[in-house]
């Protein structure tokens, strides 16, 4: 039969090939394979909703860039033209995935279904706000007092998800009917989710363009060494979650590429504890933050795979100070001034106590053993003995008296979505529900709350830096180790892909680099 | 012979459920209030008031544990093993979506273990003593020594990564089943290798096989014939004994090559302590153990006429 | 990894006489014996034979391969492999015989205690038996550490808990016999005190079997310590521990297969060890062994 065709046959055959082959060579990239350690439980908005604005499926109204400011996304504008009022202007031609259009009256809705169904939604909107629509493409937000945080609110992942608040109500609690459901705004739409793996394709009618890539696929990969090796036996593009104590060995693969991204907003940050033992005395924990080698943690411990620590906030936050400084003389100025003497051994003793701290880490952390075993050597410097216990479920175990520790090295977001509120509240006020340490400071107690409520730019900068201040020469208590870089594994078609910051691991222009 | 069966079966039965009942005594011991544990396992970091009152509500936290334990049971009588802490959904229907995968490897690696292991055990008795046998011994005492679990990682670096055979990502499919079971197999079959090897020379050494031999019966024949299912018989009994070893290793496995069974379920379950998951593997891990065993003892009792007169054990 | 090593019920097993002496001349035992006494003596002075301290980073010679001054090389943050490997033998190794130990006590005390009591106490002693010996040992191991969580103290405690059973039952029926032996009964027609009976006429017959039975399960011990540590679900950082030291270091095994290969080996001897030895004991102990 082939003997039959004849050349003009042929050609033509050729001709109606090439003809969606150029097509297809737009669309040339394959999907994205990225592998994450987290599972996506199921399509329920509410409780897992945030990881969809990650792996862009879903949006926000404002985005926290790395420059430390939140930018308009689905919104135009941001405005407050009175102190007490907020006012969100939409984009045009916004719509979601199956086609609806994103106005006022479903941006209302979702902020509304958001109220009634999440949690971290109700726990961020202050008593007595009232959200409303003002114009087709404009909502109004009034409170009682300044709403000074509401950008970093609606730029939070696991707040306000804009969302077809309709199509969610239907589906009850059924929520695999989500699934293609095209509820959301964002370039991916979700068309398959299990346990092993979410997969989604390219939304053609997405609000900013044609994004990059027909689809992408995310797996569930508990085990990090199983990322690694997924990515080096090219079954997976983009890693993520690599712990550092892999980068010796991703760096010295070829093929594969440890990329570190941008200044995160947390760290793993120290907490003191005044409630029982030797911290109780402020001189002790002076002493301490300055017997920290805060360069050391970075450079040596973890090579440069984490950020020096400068304040308690990442240095490109606005209001971040630049107030660490290790000095080893003043240090054991200030541990002789408190009574504390080098002991036969080294280790420093008053009245005939040793100077013995106890470092409380948590296994969920494993880059906290290295950390821990850089601060037991830097403190033994000193003459301070530290002693590492790790607790199962820090969070309670630190709130748990009978529980003995000195200091507790927590990972922590300081200023999650450039969000400075919810850290002072749970952590440094007295009932406060990470207060681990009982801190209870006057000024602190005082100007943490007005920082809520204070609109002008000028006096929370003041009010921000005089509690950095506090924490490191006054009334030491939370403090950075260090401050966390964004981190991922890539191999060589993606490295150039930066680590997503703020957790936004894919936009509509996330492509292989070339 | 049925009615021992049937006895031994409403034992085993009851005694899984006693198992789940020490589990529950154990609860009190957990530290730590479940209401946070919930909200932890579901990452939730800052959890209300309000959330916490909720949960207490619908998972039944304010009960006393007796009543939680009854409640559990008359839910489990009806196929109804409540919710996982972690995901909220029914517990049954994640560890239902689950068990295909860890079926699909312990019984691969079952069939591997006992195919290798007579493999191993028929030369290793063909030639007590001389060099074959000493290397399978040495073969077994080798295996019975190296960890599962470095074996795995070994076969995961060098054979799937370094010579590209097979996936990392199994995604439940594939090549990987077959690593995954051979590990587990081969692992246990250095055990049973070393019981057959006992029982084949224990036999070849006992009057049927001394008469066969003078009437001038090949070896293999005395072998095969007359050692062989004599000894399969006591090496069943262990076999189905020694089965709780498979279906306790699969999770160490089903982690390391991203096996999607139930396995990996009940240790992420573990990591969070999602306790309604926990208690249903407990259960039902039980229940599989008490009925492989029972298989057993009457496919035992079908291959020996003489047991089947007298009471099962 | 902790099956349940299986002995003849009824077997009454006595102490061979010149043990050590007859264990040398097995063909394993002698390996089996060496090995752990070499075992043994590092587990107990592991500590103080270490070189470096064990939980001391030194980010100047991280990842050092083995050689003078670190004989098996350093760890990612610089710490000396061979001073983590002797410090976390107390862990393993420790560990193990600690729940060995700890199993034949509670073994023998209940099966003791069932064969004397008789009755109600041996039935529902052997019920409560029963009712754990119908789940697998690693499931029990799984649900203790579930509920408890992961820590080296849970770990033991979910060991115990996963293997007492076995050991029980066997002392019972041990026990069962030895009360009503001959001798026994004599020496109670005679007017020896009841404590004196059981030390001398039913703790014998009941340790041996136990203690065979004990270092045949050894092997499977350090095994599950390690893999459960291995997992997170046992000892805890930075408390060196060769499972754990093996999972701390699986990112490393291209540019430092060092890393691996150490712990691997220590576990792999430890377990080859105590297996040898359980067979060697095992062979000395059972009749058509001594023949």
């Amino acid at each position: 039969m082939i003997l039959t065709l004849s050349r003009r046959a042929l050609l033509a055959g050729a001709a109606a090939l090439a003809l969606p082959m150029a097509v297809a060579a737009d669309d040339a990239h394959p999907p994205l394979r990225m592998v994450t350690s987290f599972t996506i439980n199921s399509m329920d908005p509410w409780t897992q909703g945030f990881w969809m604005q990650e792996f862009g499926q879903a949006e926000l109204l404002m985005q926290f860039r790395d420059d430390g400011a939140h930018h308009p996304w689905l919104l135009e504008a941001l405005d407050k033209p009175e102190p007490t009022r907020w006012v969100m202007t939409l984009r045009d031609g916004i719509t979601f995935q199956n086609g609806k259009p994103v106005d006022a009256q479903a941006v209302l809705a979702a902020i509304e279904a958001a109220i009634a169904n999440s949690a971290s939604a109700r726990g961020s909107v202050p008593e007595g706000a009232v959200f409303s629509v003002t114009g087709p493409l404009e909502l109004s937000v009034t409170t009682p007092e300044p709403w000074p945080e509401l950008p970093g609110v609606l730029a939070d992942e696991s707040v306000f998800l804009i969302l077809d608040a309709e199509a969610v109500a239907e589906v009850g609690e059924d929520w695999a009917q989500l699934i293609g459901a095209g509820i959301y705004t964002g370039p991916y739409e979700v068309t398959a989710l299990d346990e092993t793996r979410m997969v989604a394709v390219a939304h053609e009618g997405y609000w900013q363009g044609k994004p990059a890539l027909p689809g992408l696929t995310l797996a569930f990969v508990p085990d990090a060494n199983a990322r690694i090796l997924a990515l080096q036996n090219d079954e997976a593009d983009i890693a993520l979650y690599p712990p550092l104590a892999a980068r010796p060995a991703v760096d010295a693969t070829p093929g594969v590429h440890f990329n570190l991204g941008a200044l995160a907003t947390g760290g793993f940050t120290g907490f003191m504890n005044l409630q029982q033992g030797l911290l109780a005395d402020a001189t002790l924990r002076k002493a301490v933050l300055r017997a920290t080698d805060f360069r050391e943690i970075a450079e040596d411990v973890f090579r440069g795979g984490v950020a020096q620590a400068t304040s308690l906030y990442a240095q490109n936050l606005p209001f971040a100070l630049e107030n660490y400084t290790t000095d080893l003389s003043e240090a054991a100025a200030l541990l002789d001034e408190a009574g504390w003497v080098p002991g036969p051994d080294g280790i420093r003793r008053r009245d005939g106590q040793r100077l013995a701290l106890t470092l409380a880490i948590y296994p969920q952390q494993p880059d906290l053993v290295p950390l821990s075993t850089a601060v037991q050597a830097q403190y033994a410097r000193l003459g301070i003995e530290a002693n590492v216990v790790s607790f199962d479920g820090i969070n309670q175990a630190l709130m748990e008296p009978s529980n003995r520790w000195d200091i507790a090295m927590v990972s922590s977001g300081a200023a999650s979505w450039g969000r400075v509120q919810n850290f002072l509240n749970s952590y440094l006020l007295p009932g406060g529900r990470r207060n681990y340490g009982g801190y209870d400071n006057a000024e602190v107690n005082a100007l943490v709350p007005e920082l809520a409520t204070e609109a002008d730019p000028d006096r929370r900068r003041a009010i921000l830096h005089r509690v950095q201040e506090i924490l490191w020469e006054e009334d030491p208590f939370a403090f950075s180790y260090n401050i966390h870089l964004d981190r991922v594994i890539v191999n060589d078609r993606y490295a150039c892909y930066p680590p997503g910051f703020a957790l936004y691991h894919v936009s509509w222009l996330t492509a292989p680099c070339e | 012979m049925a009615r021992a069966l049937g006895l031994r079966l409403i034992q085993g039965v009851l005694a899984a459920f006693g198992a789940s009942l020490l589990v529950w005594l154990m609860l009190p011991l957990a530290p730590g209030d479940p209401a946070e544990m919930i909200l932890q396992a579901r990452r939730v970091e800052e959890p209300t008031a309000a959330q916490i009152a909720e949960l207490r509500e619908r998972f039944g936290l304010d009960q006393p544990y007796w009543q939680r334990y009854l409640l559990w049971l008359a839910g489990v009588l009806q196929g109804d093993f409540g919710l996982s802490w972690r995901t909220g959904e029914p517990v049954w229907d994640g560890l239902m979506r689950r068990l295909p995968a860890t079926l699909y490897l312990v019984g691969l690696s079952f069939v591997i273990s006992v195919a290798w292991s007579l493999a191993l055990a028929l030369v290793a008795a063909r030639w007590v003593g001389r060099w074959p046998d000493r290397l399978v011994l040495a073969y077994t005492r080798v295996l019975a020594a190296l960890p599962s679990f470095v074996l795995a990682l070994l076969l995961l670096q060098f054979v799937v990564v370094g010579l590209g055979v097979g996936l990392v990502l199994s995604g439940g499919a594939g090549a990987t089943l077959v690593f995954a079971a051979a590990v587990l197999g081969i692992d246990r079959a250095a055990g049973w290798t070393q019981l057959l090897r006992a029982g084949l020379i224990e036999h070849l050494a006992r009057g049927p096989a001394d008469v066969a031999r003078a009437r001038g019966a090949r070896p293999r024949r005395v072998l095969t014939v007359y050692a062989l299912p004599a000894a399969m018989l006591p090496w069943l009994t262990a076999l189905g004994i020694s089965l709780g070893g498979l279906i306790g290793g699969a999770p160490i496995l089903e982690t390391i090559f991203t096996w999607p069974g139930i396995g990996a379920h009940v240790l992420t379950a573990l990591s969070v302590r999602d306790v309604p998951v926990i208690q249903a593997f407990v259960l039902i891990a039980a229940l599989a153990y008490v009925g492989a065993s029972l298989l057993v003892d009457a496919l035992a009792l079908l291959m020996d006429p003489r047991m089947r007169a007298g009471a099962v054990r | 990894m902790l099956m349940r090593t299986r002995l003849p019920e009824r077997t009454l097993i006595l102490p061979p006489d010149g043990l050590v002496r007859k264990m040398m001349r097995h063909p394993s035992g002698g390996w089996g014996l060496a090995l752990v006494v070499a075992l043994a003596v590092v587990a107990l002075f592991g500590p103080w034979l270490a070189p470096h301290p064990p939980n001391l980073p030194d980010y100047a010679n991280a990842l050092r391969g083995p050689g003078p001054g670190h004989w098996l090389g350093t760890d990612a943050t610089g710490r000396d492999q061979l001073s983590r490997l002797l410090d976390g033998a107390r862990r393993s190794l420790g560990g193990a015989v600690l729940v060995g130990v700890a199993i034949t006590l509670i073994g023998m005390i209940m099966g003791i205690l069932a064969a004397l009591a008789g009755r109600w106490v041996d039935a529902a002693l052997m019920r409560f038996v029963d009712v754990v010996m119908a789940l697998p040992g690693l499931i029990v191991a799984f649900a203790v550490i579930g509920l408890l969580g992961p820590g080296y103290g849970n770990l033991l405690i979910a060991l115990i808990a996963a293997d007492w059973a076995y050991k029980a039952r066997i002392a019972r029926a041990c026990a069962f016999e030895a009360v009503r032996s001959p001798a026994a009964t004599v020496a109670r027609q005679i007017g020896v005190p009841e404590w004196r009976v059981v030390l001398h006429h039913v703790l014998p017959p009941v340790f041996w079997p136990l203690l065979v039975l004990g270092t045949l399960g050894l092997g499977g011990q350090i095994a599950a310590i390690s893999a459960f540590s291995f997992l997170g679900l046992g000892v805890q950082v930075p408390h060196a521990e060769w499972g754990a030291m093996l999972a701390e270091s699986r990112f490393m095994f291209t540019i430092a297969p060092w890393l691996l290969i150490a712990p691997a080996a220590c576990i792999f001897l430890s377990v080859l060890a105590s297996n040898l030895l359980g067979e060697a004991l095992r062979d000395l102990a059972t009749p058509e062994g001594r023949s």
